[in-house]
């Protein structure tokens, strides 16, 4: 047992104590946490706002006052929590974004494996692709209406031809930043190409993945109200829509934050989960050594 | 304590003076990279003949080749001309039987210790022969001092630790040839002398022929049967040496008189390199 009963992990050994080290003030922005940071900004945000419209620099019909938006939201709030119509467009319009999200992720991954795998992927599907992310999709609302009528479907598939790109391209990137030395040991382990794609790339792809996946969801919840602005029927685009055609522009301020909080909780969700399967990433919120 | 990796497959571990290692022949082997129209000649004519259980030490220059030479050895890359044999075989892709260590130990972040020391097995044999190989793969680890850190994950690991779990997944298939480019490179020098004699242990007690690609002078002549040093790119043997100092051997040795010549001799045979170089430069 000569050698081997003496391993002292190299780690562990060594290291004398550090001598205390003298605090270097930190700027006064690093000093502050954030959620303080937070309500500061946007007390700053609302008293502009509340003295731009208080003077009379625009009128009550172009801005509405922060104390009258804030009436509208707890109204909207209030209707939305009691299962009143907003309730029952905003369920409308949570289950078209989920669609969109679910297909844009799946058709995100496939199409980005397509990409970065295959050959008529990288030279015939990718070409097609740039061109299709450069053209504005917004524009083919109508066209989507034509085609799939006044429910819920055309706004689906707005949702999920906006949100599937930043899950398409960062699969294809992520797919792309396999590490040299790794593909190199799975090489050397004669790994079959499935062996390699499947236990290496995939895994090494999977934070870039989610990023897009987190885009996609703020991106999803943009498209589906926009169709449903634009197509009508029914959601809460559809309410922001006649909130604006009725100069409402305090109802319309409502729906606009509660759509963002939407968007932002959608956001988290996805969030969540990244943490869980991708659970050896460590994201520097927790501690290390529970 | 000189425990044996037991081989499953034959009846009973084989006697430690049996040679399981796999001759490694290189002839003439010439490798030149092309990018952007531009070639550089990176290494050879180079022949090369390792006997089977043989421990070779190759030393040279930054850029002279050593990887690329070890690659060719792995499969990894093809010779732009000249051939390779490992055993009987002529090497045409990843030969079997072949482990390969590089300096870093490149585990992957998302799998266990155990889980990356069983990859080959993974690989090769699929999850379910991985399943029976954890018996072996608890061995190796206790082999080099890691029993207790199975369920770890590799960021949890020092350096030297990642390093050893790397050299139990390039032992977990019992391979007949070691590749190993400069393999503790990254490790301080106590860690290092610690994982050479692990290391000298391990090929000696099982006859596997290695092939060792190292910076160090007195690394490679503690290790070695034989050091060969090559010269300043395009790599080409400069001269061997073989050295008989008895094995097993122990860092004490390294004080010894025989021990100090070998060195002087290695050192004067880079510097024959570089100096030959060097007039080929001037003479281009
Ligand atoms: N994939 C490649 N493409 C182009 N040139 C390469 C490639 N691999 C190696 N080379 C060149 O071949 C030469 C030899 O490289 P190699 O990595 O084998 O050297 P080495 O002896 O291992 O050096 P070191 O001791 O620094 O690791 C170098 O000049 C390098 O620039
Ligand atoms: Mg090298």
């Amino acid at each position: 047992m000569a050698a081997t009963t003496t391993p002292t992990p190299a780690g562990t050994t060594g290291e004398p104590p550090r001598p205390p080290r003298k605090e270097t003030p930190k700027p006064l922005l690093e000093r502050v946490p954030v959620p303080i940071l937070m309500t500061a900004a946007l007390a700053l945000v609302i008293g502009v706002w509340q003295t731009v419209v208080s003077l009379g620099w625009v009128t009550e019909y172009v801005m509405p006052s922060p104390a009258a938006t804030g009436i509208a939201l707890w109204d909207v709030t209030l209707d939305l929590v009691t299962g009143g119509p907003v309730w029952d467009n905003f369920v409308i319009s949570a289950l078209q974004v989920l669609y969109g999200l679910i297909i844009a992720a799946v058709a995100g991954v496939v199409l980005g494996v397509l990409i970065a795998e295959t050959t008529l992927g990288r030279r015939v599907l990718q070409p097609m692709m740039v061109a299709l992310y450069a053209a504005p999709k917004v524009a083919l609302a109508p066209l989507f209406v034509a085609w799939f009528g006044f429910d819920m479907t055309p706004k689906v598939v707005m949702a999920a031809v906006i949100a599937f790109f930043p899950v398409m391209v960062d699969t294809a990137a992520g797919l792309a930043s396999v590490d040299e030395n790794e593909d190199k040991l799975f090489k050397s382990m004669r790994a079959s190409r499935w062996q390699r794609f499947y236990k290496l790339k995939l895994m090494n792809a999977l934070p870039f993945v989610f990023a897009g996946l987190k885009s996609a969801a703020v991106l999803a919840v943009i498209g589906a109200i926009v169709a449903e602005f634009l197509g009508g029927g029914e959601g809460l685009g559809v309410m922001v829509q006649m909130a604006s055609v009725g100069f409402a522009l305090d109802r319309l301020f409502a729906f606009v934050v509660l759509l963002s909080a939407f968007a932002y909780l959608l956001y988290l969700a996805v969030d969540i989960v990244e943490r869980r399967v991708v659970f050896w990433r460590s994201t520097g919120f927790l501690p290390s050594d529970s | 304590m000189l425990k044996q990796t037991t081989d499953h497959t034959a009846p009973g571990p084989p006697a430690p003076s049996e040679n399981r290692g796999a001759a490694v022949t290189v002839e003439d082997a010439v490798r030149t990279f092309t990018r952007a129209g531009e070639t550089v000649h990176a290494l050879g004519p180079v022949s090369l003949d390792v006997r089977p259980g043989e421990f070779v030490a190759l030393l040279g220059p930054s850029g002279c080749g050593k990887s690329t030479l070890l690659n060719l050895v792995g499969g990894l890359l093809p010779p732009t001309s000249g051939s390779i044999r490992v055993g009987e075989e002529e090497v045409d892709g990843v030969p079997e039987r072949v482990g390969m260590m590089f300096q870093q130990a490149v585990l992957l972040a998302w799998r266990t210790v155990q889980q990356n020391v069983l990859l080959p097995v993974e690989v090769s044999e699929g999850r379910r022969g991985a399943r029976k190989a954890a018996d072996r793969a608890a061995e190796l680890l206790e082999l080099v001092g890691l029993t207790g850190f199975a369920d770890k994950m590799p960021n949890e690991l020092s350096g030297g630790m990642q390093q050893r779990a790397a050299i139990c997944r390039m032992l977990i298939q019992e391979p007949d040839v070691l590749l190993l480019d400069e393999p503790f490179g990254a490790l301080d020098e106590f860690t290092r002398e610690h994982m050479n004699v692990e290391l000298a242990r391990i090929c000696s007690i099982t006859g596997r022929t290695a092939l060792f690609v190292t910076h160090s002078i007195s690394e490679a002549v503690f290790l070695a049967d034989r050091v060969v040093v090559m010269s300043a790119r395009p790599g080409r043997i400069a001269g061997t040496l073989d050295i008989d100092l008895p094995k097993p051997r122990d860092p004490e040795i390294m004080t010894s008189a025989t021990f100090q010549d070998h060195v002087r001799d290695a050192r004067d045979l880079l510097r024959t390199g570089y100096e030959a170089a060097a007039t080929a430069d001037k003479e281009a």
